[in-house]
């Protein structure tokens, strides 16, 4: 019986089996972040009790409703002849006259028909009851199964970020669900499944707010003897906030009470106001759908097609010349006595599934980028897709390990570029990963101030400019040396790096053209690597060592000793930076202010 | 070719004026015997169809496939073998004041540099083989999964002070979090 619940005890599957990849990842002595906890025996004590919430009774539909879907689909699909004789049968009226004759089979049928449906009713019951979660003052904690239980919580200050999808049958019904994620694994802490939006939209920027240190510090400038906030288990929707959440600029951001007083509007501030740290949103930049499309269109599709048709035109070319005695002449001659229309279209069905595999590549596209805002808020970059399936995600500035510009040889005549952004606990591949799925120098300067607000030199934008688009030593860039131009001979003037006061860029690439940024501060370690062959030409690689995500940072072939100079500077940065190592509230002022001083510290260092 | 100077303390990529700590004599002894057992392993495993075709249980190995494999792989070996001296001569590493620097290779070398404040944990693993030569690999994890940081070679001793060392260094700058 392929009823939720399997699905859902797959997902339980899934969710353990991670466990042991995310062991080997970086995992700090102190305690672990997510930790499922397995006390199934639950011996005398319950389960859960009442500080327990429910999630929303639809859930397990929502989430079930294309098995429950496919049930029947399947069903009639795969005999339908015999649905036919039965509907043939029943207007003849033999059906009712063998029913008469013989009614046992048929009402064990129709028995075991409800029986199924009565089971998957049970079952998603049962799920839903079984299914609770609690916010505490440290953790989100959810509890899941009905059978095998699972437990999986997230410790609130080591949350990287909150995500908030809605699939097609979740956006019916108006609810959301919420993914956490932690800085340690490829694999999402926890998720809550199904909230009403608003509830999780709450819920969002309350964690969000406490991730980020924000709320103690309001708490400690506001009301230092105030306890801690009260848990969002009793978190009731406001009534009536609901519908008008469907708005990008006006969703109710940090309208908790454990956030009070950052929302003037809705709860007036008891005391002096807290440090000017509510701003209103502020839409950063969109994508139109023409420009969606045709950068869908001129995307990687089409790229693999333009790829895969010249491979098979020169492979067609070479096999033909080949085989055929007499030369090119005479190929070309066979070649015109052979083609016929009639013999194309008898390849065609054959290279119909690579064709719906292409149409499959241009759709997620366009379903994944569709509607796509950026949004700043209080929170971090606020993006927003998706065409059946909407994901609301925040990307907190002081959580971004490094961002990459890229611009494939296509998207060169349209000005368009593609923005990548590695956050620990998104992992490597994905539609999260992407800050920006297309958008003109301009959109890609806005987000790009956002999530690097002080570059510390004089005009980013021509810098952005020459990184993205310029070549040799201008700029500040390196390049690989002239002698070395075997090495590179397309990239050679592309290929280089250049430091800023605040972060590491390194830019590569002709045909696919890449600005890839780093913070100094997140730099992890660092490595230097050199051939024997590099050695000679005075040569060598550095590689920048990030935590886990997309980005790659390395720049190859560069002059040795530049090289080393950004080494040493790179490794005193990395020494004493700290300030947004991951499990830090970013946002508290002390921390702030200890980086500032060690920076200047490291930088008057470097300089003496 | 400059690959000739193993101990020498200045590499091209080296940084300047570091003393490297070189690991322990004993490592070369460890390094032929497990290099040794390796080669040994490929020897067999390239060497089975070779005895199988000889006894004609099976057929069809041509001289010209055998013969140049098997003098490449009996050179590779030879020198991958007379290379483990220098090779565990030219590992070393360095403890800076925020960083510990640490070197590998004669013909591909490499460098890094693991920050302090960067370090998740220190490890400390030993073999069969290791351990009977009272020695172990210390190794380095942040929270980067590209640092590939570890030092084999190190005395026990050695390396537990070096762990305790380091992750004492970790836990200071980590001081505050």
């Amino acid at each position: 019986m392929t009823d939720p619940q399997n699905e859902w005890e797959q997902t339980e599957a899934e969710g353990r089996a991670e466990e042991p990849v995310e062991a080997e990842e970086a995992r700090p002595e102190e305690s672990a972040p997510e930790e499922p906890i397995e006390d199934g025996a639950g011996a005398g004590e319950p389960w859960f009790d009442e500080t327990w919430t429910r999630v929303h009774p639809l859930s397990p539909f929502v989430r079930g409703w294309v098995t429950v879907a496919a049930v029947p689909v399947i069903v009639f699909g795969y005999n339908w002849q015999m649905w036919r004789d039965l509907w043939d049968l029943w207007r003849s009226g033999e059906l009712v006259a063998s029913v008469e004759r013989n009614p046992l089979p048929y009402v064990f049928g129709s028995g075991g028909a409800l029986l199924l449906i009565l089971c998957i009713f049970v079952g998603f019951v049962l799920s839903w009851w079984f299914t609770r979660y609690k916010v505490t003052a440290d953790h989100v904690m959810v509890k899941s199964g009905i059978f095998v239980r699972q437990h999986r919580q997230a410790r609130i200050d080591r949350v990287q970020a909150v995500d908030l999808r809605q699939p097609l049958a979740a956006r019916l019904t108006r609810l959301a669900e919420l993914k956490f994620e932690v800085a340690e694994g490829d694999g999402t802490a926890a998720t809550l499944a199904f909230l009403r939006k608003s509830e999780a939209e709450e819920l969002r920027a309350e964690i969000m707010d406490r991730a980020s240190g924000r709320e103690e510090l309001a708490q400690r400038t506001r009301r230092p003897d105030a306890d801690a906030a009260p848990p969002a288990e009793g978190a009731e929707p406001a009534p009536g906030d609901a519908p008008g959440s469907d708005r990008p600029e006006a969703e109710p951001q940090g309208a908790v009470e454990g956030a009070a007083g950052q929302q003037p509007t809705e709860h007036p501030p008891a005391g002096p106001a807290p440090a000017a740290h509510h701003t209103p949103d502020r839409q950063i930049t969109r994508v139109p759908t023409g420009r969606l499309i045709g950068s869908v269109l001129m995307g990687v599709g089409t790229l693999l097609l333009l790829l895969v048709v010249a491979l098979s035109f020169t492979g067609g070319a070479i096999a033909l010349v080949v085989t055929t005695d007499g030369g090119i002449g005479a190929a070309l001659a066979e070649l015109r006595e052979d083609f016929s229309v009639g013999e194309l279209i008898s390849v065609a069905p054959t290279l119909l599934p690579a064709l719906i595999g292409l149409l499959a590549v241009y759709y997620q596209g366009f379903s994944k980028g569709y509607g796509f805002t950026a949004t700043m808020t209080e929170a971090g970059l606020r993006l927003k897709y998706g065409l059946l399936e909407t994901t609301t995600q925040t990307v907190p500035p002081g959580r971004v390990q490094a961002i990459q510009i890229q611009q494939t040889v296509l998207w060169k005549p349209f000005g368009w570029y593609r923005m990548v952004v590695s956050v620990a606990g998104y992992g490597t591949a994905g539609q999260r990963n992407t800050l920006l799925p297309v958008g003109r120098f301009e959109d890609v300067m806005a987000v790009a101030a956002e999530m690097f607000p002080d570059l510390q030199v004089e005009n980013p934008e021509a810098l952005f400019r020459e990184g993205v688009r310029g070549w040799g030593t201008r700029g500040g860039f390196t390049e690989v040396p002239r002698r070395a131009w075997i090495f590179d001979p397309l990239v050679r003037r592309r290929r280089g790096f250049c430091a800023t006061p605040t972060a590491l860029m390194i830019r590569d690439g002709v045909a696919l053209r890449i600005l890839s940024m780093v913070p100094h501060e997140r730099i992890q370690s660092l490595g230097i690597t050199q051939g024997p062959i590099k050695r000679k030409f005075g040569l060598a690689n550095l590689r920048v060592h990030l935590p886990g995500g997309p980005i790659l940072a390395i720049t190859a072939n560069q002059e040795v000793d530049a090289v080393k100079e950004l080494f040493e500077q790179e490794s005193a940065y990395a020494a004493v930076a700290r300030r947004y190592s991951d499990r830090n509230q970013w946002m508290l002022p002390e921390e702030l202010r200890e980086f500032e001083k060690k920076v200047e510290e490291a930088v008057d260092a470097g300089h003496a | 070719m400059p690959a000739e100077r193993p101990e020498a303390a200045n590499e091209p990529i080296d940084p300047a004026g570091v003393e490297w700590t070189r690991v322990d004599e004993k490592y070369i002894p460890v390094g032929f015997i497990s290099g040794v057992l390796g080669w040994l392993a490929v020897f067999a495993a390239v060497g089975t169809p070779l005895v199988l075709d000889a006894l004609d249980i099976i057929g069809g190995i041509p001289l010209w496939l055998s013969i140049p494999v098997g003098v490449v792989l009996v050179i590779w070996a030879a020198v991958d073998i007379a290379l483990i001296p220098r090779q565990a001569r030219a590992i070393g590493y360095h403890e800076r004041e925020d960083d510990l620097l640490i070197r590998r290779g004669i013909l591909f070398q490499k460098l890094e540099a693991v920050p302090y404040g960067r370090l998740q944990y220190v490890d400390i693993q030993a073999g069969p083989l290791m351990r009977k030569f009272g020695l172990c690999t210390v190794q380095l994890k942040t929270a980067s999964s590209a640092t590939d940081a570890s030092i084999p070679g190190v005395v026990r001793k050695e390396g537990a002070r070096l762990r305790e060392e380091l992750s004492v260094r970790g836990q200071a700058r980590l001081a505050g979090l």
